[in-house]
């Protein structure tokens, strides 16, 4: 996959692993990230990368809900240098999500990813990332996961 | 911190749009709203799974392949466990076909497919073009093809036997290094 450098408007390789001892280190003494990730430990954690570094880019937190076939967010997050109008790097939080609705295939869930989001911002991820609204909860899946994967991993 | 306060706090610095751009911050939930919020979604959930048609069920497990198969060709290990015939023999469970049938849809004789499947004989190109189109180009021929080759490195790696016989067969070596 692939993340956009902003200030060359090039594009870099990056990888989605999982968290290891080190990578919690880090981010616990980095200043980074917003949220309190100590928390989220209890989730299975992905970072993103650049292809041979350490740094950092983004992380995600999820749930496999095997029963209901289906993975679950709890949290995303990208570094600070990569928010707002002068982020470093573009296509973080799409590419994470792209991954899980990778993993969503991988474990023949079609694609199902799914959150509880905030109220306020429902619409901005139904109309970025297409998920689709059921009360308190966002979903996304099939070609509409398909189309995600294609768009930030292809 | 709440994330109400915390998502507060990045308004002071981001627009919403950036926020959901860098961001996805779960709701403040209870308790008793969040159990709510997972039954209703249980509820959907297995309506959906129940009411899969077989087609849907073709088309899942086709996706799963696809992804194992690029997960496994983009990593660097060699698996014994992930060849072109561990696949195929998910392909026929997915497809809910037997070999002959297969091997019928594909064009090509069914003891041909039972030496793939049995590791005596090697997947082609043409044969993975077949398959890609077969699968409603849902799998793509490059993975087949892909994986075909990562057997050939196991190959190489772990058959010096094949690597002394071929080399015994060699006429004329047109360079040694000299001491």
């Amino acid at each position: 996959m692939k993340i956009l450098h902003k200030p060359s408007e090039t594009l870099r390789d990056a990888v989605i692993e999982l968290m290891e001892n080190d990578d919690w280190e880090r981010v616990y003494q980095s200043d980074e990230f917003e949220f309190d990730w100590a928390k989220e430990r209890k989730w299975t954690v992905y970072k993103l990368t650049l292809e041979g570094d350490t740094i950092i880019q983004g992380l995600v937190a999820i749930e496999d809900i095997v029963r209901e076939s289906r993975i679950h967010i709890h949290l995303i997050e990208n570094a600070l240098s990569n928010r707002g109008k002068d982020k470093i790097y573009d296509y973080v939080a799409g590419c994470l999500l792209a991954s899980l609705c990778e993993i969503a295939f991988d474990k023949r869930y079609e694609g199902f990813v799914s959150l509880h989001s905030k109220t306020e911002i429902i619409s901005l991820y139904t109309n970025k990332y297409r998920f689709r609204e059921m009360g308190q909860n966002l979903f996304i899946m099939g070609e509409n996961s398909l189309l995600l994967i294609e768009k930030y991993l292809r | 911190m709440k994330n109400e306060k915390r998502y507060q706090k990045l308004k002071e610095k981001y627009t919403d749009e950036e926020i959901a751009d860098s961001f996805f911050i779960p709701a403040d939930l209870t308790e008793e709203e969040r159990k709510a919020a997972d039954a209703e979604m249980w509820v959907f959930r297995k309506k959906q799974l129940q009411s899969r048609t077989l087609q849907q069920k073709v088309y899942a497990g086709l996706l799963q392949i696809c992804y194992q198969m690029k997960a496994y060709i983009e990593s660097n290990l060699l698996d014994n466990e992930q060849s072109v015939a561990t696949y195929l023999h998910d392909y026929l469970r997915v497809t809910a076909k037997n070999q002959k049938q297969l091997a019928e849809d594909l064009g090509i004789h069914k003891t041909r497919l039972n030496r793939i499947l049995n590791e005596k004989e090697r997947l082609t190109l043409a044969l993975a073009y077949r398959l890609e189109r077969h699968s409603g180009d849902l799998i793509p021929a490059i993975y087949w093809w892909k994986l075909a080759q990562k057997e050939i490195e196991q190959d190489i790696h772990n058959n010096p036997d094949a690597k002394l016989k071929e080399a015994k067969l060699v006429k004329n070596i047109v360079y040694r290094e000299t001491a």
